[in-house]
């Protein structure tokens, strides 16, 4: 019996050790990647990546260039498993995609590329699905070659400024997930952050979040300003700060608005989709300028508050006037709500969703609570 | 393999041909001749020098003291034993007369004893006793004059407490059976001795409350001891083996401990407890998991201090076995749980390290292991120079070096500091660190998992006298659970006193569910 | 055969219900067919289970101290041997499947150039010593192993419900009836605990009926939750990845505990020893009453060998093993073990009652 247990051990053990793997796998032999960048080729390479990894070493590689305390490769090919693939051989290291914090698509990745772009992070079960996904205005590269006066990151940056912009409602916060799934779903577009190198009030440079990047199956059709983006998350309910600049009485105002909900309606009326569209804010008066100091208990609330609400209804009107009647694009997935609440009004729509959006109607009803 | 076999058990056979037992060498019966029973005395001693037979002659008749050097009280034997019985005075000297008044009333300042048999005699004289042999009278007689060295009663080593008592176990059993029963004045405690190896005659002492104990336990106890094939019983943890379960595990499922306080504790709850004659630990059966966890100052704070200690320890368990293992598991397999912010740290450090982890992990552990037991074995004297060179070369010149990772030398910190904690589960977790290092570095969380779950579930099927080893938590006891992690307190504990076999699950409790 | 070793209904369906805990977490994309209906397949997988699960019951309620298997050589002895035959095959089925579904996990999330072979051997070797030691290691096991992977679940779902989104869900109008009923139908045939519950009969004490309500309502709960889950917070994204259930792990995250889904998905696996061990164990008890019993742990051995030879054949390709899953044999042994045997066996017991009456009577 004891012969047997021991034949047993070194059994298990030779079968341990001819599985042992360790030295491809451990964390000193893989490339760290914190952000890709993907631009268009012209020629053969259809995809050009700029990867940033973590620099954990002095590169002396004349391929690459350092940033800080990051490294970033530039690689191509057909596809994008082809051109990562490729960083094996300059870097002699397995590339290790779970710390990616952001995929950034340059301008010029529209169409059908876009979505051949992001299979490989979709599919790749190392990949996280919760990577957040932005557009640059002009070149991915740019953007992640872009360096910061401090040493950090770009993409650690990138993807504190989409944070802390969809925290104040003014940036979108899209991950790789719902992206698949919302272009999964029939004629919706998603939403993505947009990034763009600018200057701050200080003369230095950062990589902010300008706005928000609308996708269509027919590639970019319109880019949101940061008030639309907010306006935007309000009506999908997303919304959790923002921040509101209105004139009352000829007099600005400032309003944090603290909580925001929205509730949707979707109807048929006339043949024709029908939206009840319910905004309530929840907001704080942090500024109102007069020349002569105002007492708070004398500040006409419910004036300012009525104001304010004007102000968010026109711009969501707006902005659903440009996005449904002109650009013809379901940003706000209300073929989704037509789907669980009218089916059969969905289905007959279905052919040409899009059309039946631009001629539908709603009621938008938006309030605002002074609270303090 | 099938000579090897062969080869094996050939060698087995060798080294376990019987041996005849001491037992048999001697003949049965005291001779009325009190020079035949120094023949066979010597004969069994041989050149022993320390085996003292003094002959003299009481009111004229041929008698003998039979004594060894350095086992008895000086002054007792003189004034108890020699002076008394060599003052015995009869007219017409017969030796069965002289035997009668030694025994009855001449020497009543020690404990006598008659016996007819030589092998109990030796028995006797080998636990320091004085024979006396009267030629014509085929029994001798025995006093009780032990007087050897021992050990005084110290505070225990191993098992401090910051509110207990400060006495622990000495290395005489009837010592530690006094320091018991001044802790549970009670008739119903009972101390039964039985002697364990063939050549040491170790004697055992099995203590239990006859009301609460159960008497099945009791009897198995008693009856796996007395089977218990041995030739010396070194210490306690010779005894050991024979009342564990017979299932393999890493665990023991016999209790050890150094103090009084917590024997009388644990016998009040129907355990029954074994004080092994010369050693200061005594044994504990039925012995549960949780119990590792537990210390007597928890009975002493407060309960929710209890609460927090007992956590701490079970934290610090885990830790110590599983930390390693799961950092090499992480770093070469599951590099995705490191946060962002972490990873450039971890991965800057291991960079230069010409080791996988897996093999970094080894061997700094097996240094801490050696540097561990250096410090338990050596004296005393070079414990600084143990110190210096443990810290300064492992801690400080091979990270420099290069040898090993910054990280690394965390994580092995970290789990010496935690198993310091867990003292009673040091020997197990050092194995098991070990054993999922390994899993880790072959097959990442998932090595471990499986390892892990087997090792519970070997726990769990581990009964420690009819006991299961995972009770209170699993089979889940309401009663007993006041006192597994959280410790309900005196006021609601201390009245209904518990009875470990009752504990559901045990077999003395009939299994109700 | 006499069985000394029993446990609490409690432990046993602790057990039951982590067996159904890892059929979940290892839910693969294909078996779902287009998130559209995931939930109304689970809907439909709970009823199904309740309305299956009927017959076992009622064996329970008539005799709770005998298995299937003796009450079946009771009858007839040759009812019996087929009876354990079928069980036995039964079993081994799904324990392929448990071992198939552990190997396809792990090659997903460890990386490529681990030996996965060398993984399923020493799942199936681990489980084999686990069955060794019996059932009450198991059981008592079961208990304390419930607690992390409830806790495991809680923390997926509270961390989750602010992504939950609504909209991800489609109408049932959407999804086509008869593909959601027969998904449904094969969430249930898939994972098969009730089968082992007329077999285990000896194993429990004091077995009820309402146990087994309790564990059929509990599983229908656990399936509808946890689809609804990967429904309402990926949507179609849950079908992208082969293993949804791991992929919605991997979004969790609460404060500081994020990227947790490494320890989660470990968590997770203690269930798939759990249950490989539990159907070694059914398999080694089955063959005892079969052939008969033994002193070594032959049956165990054999059993560790089939189960090996048809992992590593079944499970050697992802399309193999969808294949295998998807085939009729599946829902055709539960349904058979599920409810032809408990049914014939009550018919049986009924009719041999019957004919003794009759042979008393004359």
């Amino acid at each position: 019996m004891k012969i047997k247990a021991v034949i047993s051990l070194l059994l298990m053990l030779s079968l341990c050790l001819s599985s042992c793997s360790y030295n491809e796998t451990e964390l000193k032999n893989r490339l760290i990647i914190e952000g890709i960048g993907i631009d268009c080729g012209s020629g053969e390479d259809i995809y050009i990546l700029t990867v940033q990894t973590l620099l954990t070493v002095q590169s002396e590689d004349s391929e690459s260039s350092a940033e800080g305390s990051a490294v970033n490769y530039t690689v191509s090919g057909n596809t994008v498993d082809e051109a990562l693939s490729s960083l094996r051989e300059i870097t002699g290291k397995n590339p290790l995609y779970s710390q990616n914090r952001v995929i950034v698509m340059g301008s010029d990745v529209t169409g059908g590329k876009f979505t051949d772009a992001l299979d490989f992070f979709a599919k790749n079960s190392e990949s996280r699905a919760d990577v957040y996904v932005a557009a640059a205005s002009g070149k991915a590269a740019d953007i992640l070659a872009f360096s910061d006066e401090n040493g950090e990151i770009t993409s650690e940056l990138i993807e504190q400024a989409i944070e802390e912009g969809h925290k104040n409602s003014f940036s979108v916060d899209t991950e790789l997930y719902n992206i698949v799934n919302l272009n999964s779903e029939k004629n919706t577009a998603f939403t993505i952050p947009l990034l763009e190198i600018s200057e701050d009030g200080s003369g230095s440079k950062r990589v902010k979040v300008t706005g928000t990047y609308v996708y269509t199956e027919n590639g970019n059709t319109d880019n949101l300003s940061k008030d639309e983006t907010m306006f935007f998350l309000m009506v999908t309910g997303n919304a959790e700060k923002g921040t509101v600049s209105i004139t009352s009485d000829g007099i600005s105002a400032g309003l944090d608005i603290t909580k925001c909900s929205s509730k949707i309606k979707v109807k048929t009326a006339d043949g024709k989709p029908y939206f009840e569209i319910t905004v309530k804010c929840t907001a704080n008066v942090t500024e109102y300028e007069d020349s002569i100091f105002t007492d708070y208990t004398k500040l006409n609330t419910d004036k300012i508050a009525e104001d304010a609400a004007n102000y968010i209804r026109d711009g969501i009107n707006e902005l659903l006037t440009r996005q449904l009647k002109e650009e013809k694009c379901d940003i706000f997935r209300f073929g989704k709500y037509l789907m669980r609440e009218d089916f059969e009004a969905y289905i007959s729509f279905s052919e040409n969703q899009s059309e039946a959006l631009a001629e539908a109607a709603w009621d938008l009803n938006v309030s605002v609570k002074i609270k303090n | 393999m099938f000579s090897l076999k062969k080869l094996l058990k050939k060698s087995e056979m060798h080294l376990s041909d019987p041996v005849s037992s001491e037992a048999d060498e001697i003949p049965c019966g005291i001779n009325p001749s009190i020079a035949e029973n120094i023949t066979v005395l010597r004969c069994l001693f041989g050149e022993s020098f320390d085996l003292i037979i003094k002959e003299t002659r009481i009111s004229g008749v041929k008698a003998a003291f039979v004594v060894l050097d350095g086992m008895y009280d000086n002054l007792l034997v003189s004034q108890a034993v020699v002076n008394p019985v060599l003052k015995i005075r009869i007219e017409s000297p017969d030796p069965q007369k002289i035997f009668k008044l030694a025994a009855e009333y001449k020497a009543t300042e020690c404990d006598s004893q008659e016996v007819s048999d030589m092998s109990d005699a030796v028995d006797r004289l080998l636990s320091g006793c004085i024979l006396l042999f009267v030629d014509g009278v085929n029994k001798c007689l025995i006093f009780s004059v032990q007087g050897y060295p021992k050990k005084s009663i110290d505070p225990p080593e191993s098992e401090t407490q910051e509110q207990g008592s400060h006495e622990g176990f000495a290395d005489m059993y009837k010592d530690n059976v006094t320091l018991v029963r001044r802790r549970l004045k009670s008739p119903y405690i009972r101390f039964e001795t039985l002697t364990a190896g063939e050549t040491s005659n170790t004697t055992l002492c099995v203590c239990y409350h006859s009301k609460r104990a159960d008497p099945k336990i009791v009897s198995s106890v008693k009856s796996k001891l007395q089977t218990a094939s041995l030739d010396i019983v070194p210490g306690a943890g010779a005894i050991r083996p024979f009342l564990e379960s017979k299932r393999p595990s890493f665990f023991t499922s016999v209790g050890t401990t150094e103090r009084p306080d917590v024997f009388a504790a644990k016998l009040s709850e129907g355990r029954v407890g074994i004080i092994v004659d010369g050693t200061p630990y005594a044994l504990i059966v039925p012995y549960l998991f949780i119990e590792n966890f537990h210390s007597l100052d928890d009975y002493l704070s407060r309960p929710y201090y209890t609460l927090m200690s007992r956590i701490l320890k079970i934290i610090c368990f885990f830790t110590a076995v599983l930390l390693p293992g799961a950092y090499v598991a992480a770093g070469t397999y599951h590099q995705e749980i490191f946060p962002p912010d972490v990873i450039s740290g971890i991965a800057s450090s291991l960079q230069n390290t010409p080791f996988p982890l897996v093999i970094e992990a080894l061997v700094i552990h097996l240094i801490y292991e050696i540097v561990r037991e250096a410090g338990l074995r050596m004296p005393k004297s070079m414990g600084h120079a143990v110190s210096i060179v443990g810290a300064l070369v492992i801690g400080d010149a091979a990270v420099t070096a290069g040898l090993i990772s910054a990280p690394m030398l965390i994580v092995v910190a970290l789990t010496a500091i935690c198993t310091a904690v867990i003292f009673p589960l040091q020997q197990p977790a050092s194995v098991l660190r070990l054993i999922f290092i390994f899993a880790g570095g072959f097959f990442g969380f998932y090595g471990i998992i499986l390892g892990f779950s087997v090792i519970v579930i070997n726990l769990c099927s581990v009964s420690s006298f009819g006991v299961p080893f995972t009770s209170p938590v699993s089979p889940f006891d309401v009663y007993g659970s006041r006192d597994s992690i959280i410790f309900a307190g005196w006021r609601k504990t201390g009245s209904r006193f518990m009875q470990i076999q009752k504990l559901r699950g045990s077999d003395a409790n009939g299994n109700k569910s | 055969m006499e069985t000394k070793a029993k446990i609490t209904p409690f432990q046993f369906y602790s057990m039951l219900y982590l067996c159904r805990i890892f059929s979940l977490a290892a839910f693969m994309s294909f078996e779902g067919e287009g998130s559209a209906g995931l939930v109304s397949r689970g809907i439909i997988s709970g009823i199904y289970l309740i309305i299956t699960s009927v017959p076992t019951i009622l064996l329970i309620k008539k005799d709770n101290q005998s298995s299937v298997l003796t009450r079946a050589t009771r009858i007839s002895p040759l009812f019996g041997k087929i009876v354990c035959v079928i069980y036995l095959f039964d079993f081994l089925v799904y324990g392929i499947i448990t071992a198939g579904r552990f190997n396809f996990l792990v090659s997903a999330v460890m990386p490529t150039q681990s030996n996965m072979v060398v993984a399923v051997l020493l799942l199936i070797a681990a489980s084999a010593y686990c069955a060794y030691r019996g059932i009450e290691g198991l059981g008592r096991a079961s208990v304390l192993f419930l607690i992390p992977v409830l806790l495991s679940f809680a923390f997926v779902f509270i961390s989750l419900f602010k992504r939950f989104d609504a909209l991800n869900f489609e109408p049932f109008q959407w999804s086509n009836a008869s593909g959601a009923v027969k998904g449904g139908i094969y969430f249930t045939s898939v994972t098969g605990e009730i089968l082992a519950v007329a077999v285990s009969v000896p194993f429990v004490k004091k077995q009820k009926s309402r146990h087994i309500i309790i564990l059929t309502v509990l599983s229908a709960v656990a399936v509808i939750a946890t689809l609804a889950m990967l429904t309402g917070v990926l949507g179609n994204f849950s079908l992208t990845r082969l293993f949804g259930v791991y992929t919605l792990s991997s979004v969790a995250e609460w404060g500081l505990a994020e990227r947790a889904d490494a320890v989660i998905i470990c968590i997770w696996m203690v269930c798939a020893v759990i249950k490989l061990s539990f159907l070694l164990f059914l398999w080694d008890y089955t063959l005892s009453c079969l052939v008969g019993k033994v002193k070594t742990a032959l049956y165990l051995t054999l059993g560790v060998f089939a189960a090996a030879a048809g992992t590593l054949t079944l499970s050697s390709e992802i399309t193999v093993f969808e294949d295998f899953l998807l085939s009729p044999v599946v829902y055709a042994i539960y349904i058979v073990t599920a409810v032809v045997l408990p049914v014939s066996v009550l018919a049986g017991e009924k009719i041999s009652k019957k004919t003794q009456k009759r042979k008393w009577a004359s």
